[in-house]
């Protein structure tokens, strides 16, 4: 059987079909990634239904504020690692940044300075540990896993050298109040409305600017996109700063929220965020992320957390839940995936014993 | 002195330097004084509330026991005991567990504080919301009172004393203490570095302190750097369960088996073998479960307005006998009790 | 299969000796050069052939690799196997491998018929594959090397080092070989690691030997070495089936040689009846047809100027010139540099020396998206990992370097992508389902087709292909020249790489070819024929050049 020949010579021959042995237009239309979203809106839904039924107070008005409390700085720090993951590399080290940024501001502000600049230097730090990995990653070709390990360490080092073993705090306490009170008028925590800020620009950015369209391509296949023109270490390069910047800027919030800065302050709960990214539907191997995966995929994180802990879960059985729930996020993608490969696997081998 | 004695404890045998004596003497003349008021103050510890026990995460096992007490003290008094807390040490940790007791209405928070400052801002909103907030363990710097285990100056010179008397006033040690910024750790450590300044010790030398982060592996690695780098260490002080188990646990199977004095704060039940073979003769605790049964009383009758509370006041703990209110380094407190030292001799009577 | 020794087309099981009078009964019937394979001929035809390859065919697709071709090989001689790139050579040693199963034909070792389910299966039969990159365990010995999976055991399973070197040194010293059994694999030559394949298989036993382009990577002196121990192991009885484009080593080694095209056989015959002109006429010989448009180029100003374009271990010395309307093929075999030309061009790779202009603009190095500013379409060899995101849509594979043009007020708008690349995808006549199904849903001439797409889409004054019709199928490749000669027809500067003759002389107005990374010689479409091309392209003496 030769159908490319009969395609090509054939002037009014049939469309190539797509190769899906379900033979479904639909499924092909819809894509594998709308097809994650759908679940984890139906997962959300759930997500709900449960948190009503195991505690009363969950639909309460006010739980959302704590719901959102919890999640606000690791959905932030999800949206830039989403696009770095979606380039095909990963960035660990956003929670030691948090922590060395809010040292640092705490730092500065203990020496006397005012708490606006303190914040601003925290921030630009941010930028400075994103380019040093961006720096190991892009230039000198590192993997970016074991580099940001190695930095996850090295920034909480430099934390512990700053404060070794003392918190700092005294902020402001108009500042402070932003971890106990939502924005005015609304339920909002603060953390959540910047969320929402930075989520709508990263969709734009994502899903709407040749940026976007050059991110997914790096994912898909960093050489054809190279061969394209698309200045994939420049991006990369990019993505790793803002991540910093992010990073950086969640240690503010965090640090006043919590109305101190101390260099342990998030250790371990950059898998809080590495969770939210890939529940969201992101492929670890890159070219497949969405910021509404990132904000269905965080919302289900807190509720779940909100509703366990409402109905006096063991911290330990939670853990056991938000597991399985990663776990779950890689396995059905990919058991979905080697359904679609045996079928066409199959196909291939009818095809060819024809 | 009859105040002290407890189901679980005696006192028989302790003997505690001058220091030690006056504090005591201080708490039981408070205690005496007060006497009326405990018939008054019982009756009226109010029933059917709820208290959160928040520990520094759900599975430190001396926090358990802490808990069990705070429940047989709160079932006694007709309240509910719920406990919620993170995996992780850190206040972050922590701090959904406190939201809920603020959601859910708690009459009172017995919380042992991941971190003094991070909490600050859920605690005092809890407090402005009229929940008692009692911490225990570690303390944290905004709460209505805290329950001290022991006098942190008599634990730290008691440590100091128990370690010289073993080596003989002479030689190098270390101290290996759990996080870096616990601050219960750091209180202690600070009161050695007093103690050791009395000529008595002249020929002591406290070469640095190790953190072991209360975890058994790090403390084990700790442990066994500390005796490389100081080949002539003659005693260790570990003023945490896990490092002193951890510690014991090296040492037991190392060449510095009864050459290295080893002392601390410890279980029982996971010193007992140590006791036995030889690797610890002496070393320190208060019982957790009092300690957690204290707290119990104390949240209650802060909750049921019993107690303001302030300096002087006074409470009934049940079989503990009543305490008061005395001044502490950041706070109102109320102290446990001297630690009690364990030896061979009566380990074998503690199941904790 | 039942009876290994019963031939299916002779039940009387007398099949020994019957092969070289098949052969020639069963020559592809429309080749009249295939009379017979020339065994007797070159004094070999009294024994029985070793290996007998009989109407071995096999596709990938709709791309047929090899199309019924019988082989056979005797013991004690030296075959060439030659042909054009593509033409199924490695094909044909995949299968001999057991890599491939075909799918129809039969293949005897001794006369008795063997099916390799696997390569182990094959080796086990005796047939040893050299590839021209051997694959050593770098971090063993040689002689464990030697010796691997078939070590000499002392009692308790032991591996009898000490017998494994002595039988390694034996090995050696038969072949003429000076190397320690001991050193390690890891830092030995390409040669070297050869030499230690060939003592592989000759301690292994085996009795065919093929050879897939062995002398790729040697110098004169250990092409000299190895055709030594070649001759060597003929004289002890091993066939040996020796692939090379190196018409003057093939001419030196072999006895007899067969010449493969398009995956047939065209010719089988001893050495003596062959001189070089039939053999690359054998090779190339295809009539080039309608396949290529009737083009007349009317060249203008030059828009690539290449000056002394240097990369270190790639190629050297690079000077050419496009210009506008003018279609230049690279030319040269495969490892002589033209890829490496083109991507230096293009900027994926730096240049180590030399210059590069575009319009009279000189392109910095290593800066793809300069060179595709300045004009520069580059659609590469590698379609399905350089030139195609197969997972990403059609229509964003169009736009993906257009994406600047697509942005209004930096935003991509809804459907632009696909409104951008409908155009071309029309213009291209590609055969899709839908616009947002992924570029693998296409067949491999379309996809190529989505690459000329996105590119053109810029509106290039410069256009690189490399190999443009390369696994594609005939009819896609007929209107992919026509694309080409109608760009060129616009004014497009077009340089082309393609390791098919017929395609280089038939699209291209000059011709620059390349040969070890050297430009070997230019020629003009007029004055130049395949042989003369083939020649340049092997590193023999140019006739012309301008």
């Amino acid at each position: 059987m030769s159908s490319d020949v009969q395609t090509a010579t054939g002037g009014t021959s049939q469309p190539d079909m797509p190769l899906d042995p379900g033979g479904g237009g639909l499924r092909a239309r819809l894509g594998p990634l709308m097809r994650w979203e759908s679940g984890l809106v139906v997962l959300l839904l759930a997500t709900v239904l449960m948190g009503s039924q195991l505690s009363s107070m969950f639909l309460e008005s006010g739980n959302f504020f704590y719901i959102g409390i919890n999640v606000g700085e690791f959905a932030i720090m999800a949206l830039p690692l989403m696009l770095i993951v979606v380039t095909g590399e990963i960035d660990l080290s956003v929670t030691s940044q948090l922590e060395l940024s809010g040292v640092v501001m705490g730092y500065l502000f203990a020496h006397g300075w005012p708490i606006a600049a303190a914040m601003v230097v925290a921030v630009c730090l941010g930028a400075v540990t994103g380019a040093f990995n961006g720096f190991l990653v892009t230039r000198l070709g590192l993997p970016s896993m074991i580099v940001t390990i190695g930095t996850l360490t090295l920034y909480e080092g430099i934390a512990q050298v700053i404060l070794p073993n003392t918190a700092v705090g005294g902020f402001p306490a108009g500042l402070t109040k932003i971890g106990l009170v939502p924005i005015p008028h609304t339920e909002i925590p603060y953390s959540i409305g910047f969320f929402i800020i930075f989520a709508v620009i990263t969709a734009v950015v994502l899903h709407k600017t040749p940026l976007g369209r050059s991110i997914y391509a790096i994912g898909t296949n960093r050489e054809a996109a190279f061969f394209s023109g698309v200045h994939v270490k420049r991006i990369k390069m990019g993505l790793f700063i803002t991540s910093g910047i992010l990073s950086a800027f969640c240690g503010v919030l965090w640090s006043l929220r919590f109305a101190s800065a101390r260099y342990d302050m998030a250790t371990g709960l950059e898998l809080n965020v590495v969770v939210i990214v890939f529940f969201a539907g992101t492929a670890f191997s890159g070219g497949k992320g969405s910021v509404i995966g990132v904000v269905l995929a965080a919302a289900i994180f807190a509720g779940v957390q909100n509703a366990l802990t409402l109905d006096l879960v063991p911290a330990q059985n939670q853990n056991i839940v938000i597991g399985s729930l990663l776990i779950a996020s890689v396995l059905i993608p990919s058991v979905a995936d080697v359904y679609r490969r045996t079928g066409q696997r199959l196909q291939d081998l009818a095809r060819r014993r024809l | 002195m009859k105040r002290l004695r407890t189901g679980h404890l005696r006192v028989g045998g302790f003997a505690t330097l001058a220091v030690a004596a006056v504090m005591v003497a201080v708490l039981a003349s408070a205690g005496a004084a007060t006497g009326s008021t405990n018939r008054v103050n019982s009756p009226s510890l109010t029933k059917g509330q709820t208290v959160y026990f928040i520990p520094k995460d759900t599975v430190n096992p001396y926090e358990v026991i802490a808990d069990q007490g705070g429940k047989i003290s709160l079932t006694a008094i007709g309240d509910k005991q719920v406990v919620s807390s993170g995996t992780s040490d850190t206040a972050a940790a922590q701090e959904p567990s406190i939201q809920t007791a603020i959601e859910t209405g708690a009459a009172g928070i017995v919380i042992a504080g991941n971190d003094p400052a991070a909490l600050c801002p859920e605690l005092n909103q809890a407090m402005a919301k009229k929940i008692a907030v009692v911490t225990f363990d570690s303390d944290t710097n905004c709460r209505q009172l805290f329950i001290n285990q022991a006098n942190t100056q008599q634990i730290g010179e008691s440590e100091v004393q128990i370690l010289g008397k073993e080596m003989g006033y002479k030689g190098q040690f270390a101290i290996l203490s759990a996080e870096s910024t616990a601050t219960n750790q750091n209180a202690w450590i600070a009161w050695m570095k007093v103690e050791m300044k009395k000529p008595l010790y002249k020929n002591m030398q406290l070469v640095k302190v190790y953190y072991g982060n209360d975890d058994p592996a790090t403390s084990l690695q700790v442990t066994e750097s500390m005796l490389q780098a100081y080949p002539n260490l003659k005693g260790i002080i570990a003023p945490t369960t896990v490092g002193i188990s951890s510690a014991a646990q090296y040492l037991a199977h190392s060449k510095y088996k009864g050459k290295v004095i080893l002392t601390g704060l410890g279980l029982p039940s996971q010193m007992k073998e140590y006791l036995y073979d030889g690797t610890v003769a002496e070393f320190e605790l208060w019982n957790p479960r009092n300690l957690g049964y204290l707290a119990g009383y104390a949240v209650a009758a802060i909750a049921s307005h019993v107690i303001t509370p302030k300096v002087g006041q006074t409470f009934r703990a049940g079989n503990l006998g009543t305490y008061t209110i005395i001044k502490g380094v950041g706070g109102l407190q109320v102290v446990l009790g001297p630690p009690f030292v364990f030896t061979k001799a009566n380990v074998g009577q503690f199941n904790f | 299969m039942t009876d290994g020794d019963t031939h299916p087309d002779d039940p009387t099981g007398s099949y020994q000796g019957a092969a070289p009078q098949r052969e020639g009964g069963q020559s592809v019937g429309d080749v009249q050069t295939v009379a017979a394979d020339g065994a007797s001929a070159s004094g070999l035809g009294s024994q029985e052939p070793v290996l007998v390859l009989e109407h071995a065919s096999k596709s990938f697709g709709a791309l047929r690799a090899l199309q019924d071709v019988s082989l056979s090989l005797y013991a004690g001689e030296v075959q060439g196997l030659v042909g054009e790139n593509g033409a199924g050579k490695s094909t044909l040693v995949k299968i001999l491998a057991g890599a491939y199963r075909f799918e129809s034909g039969h293949l005897f070792l001794d006369g008795e018929e063997k099916v390799f389910e696997t390569t182990a299966q094959s080796r086990a039969a005796g047939i040893a594959i050299i590839f021209q990159e051997p694959l050593l365990f770098p971090d063993l010995s040689v002689a464990e090397n030697i010796f691997m999976c078939r070590q000499p055991l002392r009692s308790g399973r032991r591996v009898d080092v000490r017998r494994m070197r002595r039988e390694a040194l034996a090995l050696f010293e038969s072949l003429g070989v000076t190397l320690s059994p001991d050193r390690l694999a890891e830092g030995l030559s390409i040669a070297d690691q050869q030499l230690v394949e060939i003592v592989k298989a000759v301690a292994a036993d085996a009795r065919v030997m093929v050879m897939d382009e062995p002398t790729a990577a040697l110098t004169a002196t250990e092409v000299e070495r190895l055709f030594k121990i070649v001759n060597m192991l003929r004289d002890k009885g091993t066939a040996v089936l020796f692939i090379s484009h190196r018409m003057d080593e093939v001419f030196a080694l072999c006895q007899r040689i067969t010449v493969l095209r398009d995956g047939r056989l065209i010719v089988t015959k001893p050495m003596a009846e062959m001189d070089e002109a039939s053999v690359i006429q054998a090779m190339v010989g295809r009539d080039l047809g309608t396949l290529f448009p009737e083009r007349t180029a009317s060249t203008g100003d030059v828009v690539l100027k290449v000056e002394h374009l240097t990369s270190l271990g790639a190629f050297t010395d690079i000077s050419f010139e496009v210009r506008s309307g003018e279609i230049v093929a690279l030319a040269g075999l495969a490892g002589a540099g033209r890829s490496e030309v083109v991507r230096s061009i293009f900027g994926i790779d730096r240049r180590d020396a030399g210059r590069v202009e575009v319009n009279g603009r000189e392109l910095p190095s290593g800066v793809p998206s300069a060179a595709m500013e300045a004009g520069i379409g580059f659609v590469p060899e590698d379609r399905r990992q350089q030139g195609v995101l197969m997972n990403l849509s059609i229509e964003r594979n169009i736009a993906l370097p257009s994406l600047s043009q697509v942005a209004a007020h930096h935003l991509v708008p809804r459907g632009s992508e696909k409104r951008f690349a409908a155009d071309w995808v029309s213009r291209l006549r590609l055969k899709y389902g839908r616009m947002n199904h992924p570029v693998a849903t296409l067949s491999g001439g379309n996809q190529q087709k989505v690459v000329l797409a996105k590119w053109l889409a810029r509106h290039p004054s410069l256009l690189i292909v490399d190999e443009p019709t390369h696994g594609i199928d005939i009819g896609t490749k007929a209107e992919v020249h026509r694309l080409l000669a109608e760009l060129a027809a616009q004014g497009v500067a077009i340089l082309m790489i393609s390791s098919e003759m017929p395609e280089v002389l038939g699209m291209a107005d000059r011709i620059v070819v390349l040969f070890e990374g050297r430009i070997s010689g230019v020629f003009s479409r007029e004055e130049v024929d395949q042989e003369v091309l083939m020649r340049a392209a092997s590193g023999l003496a140019n006739r012309a050049a301008s």
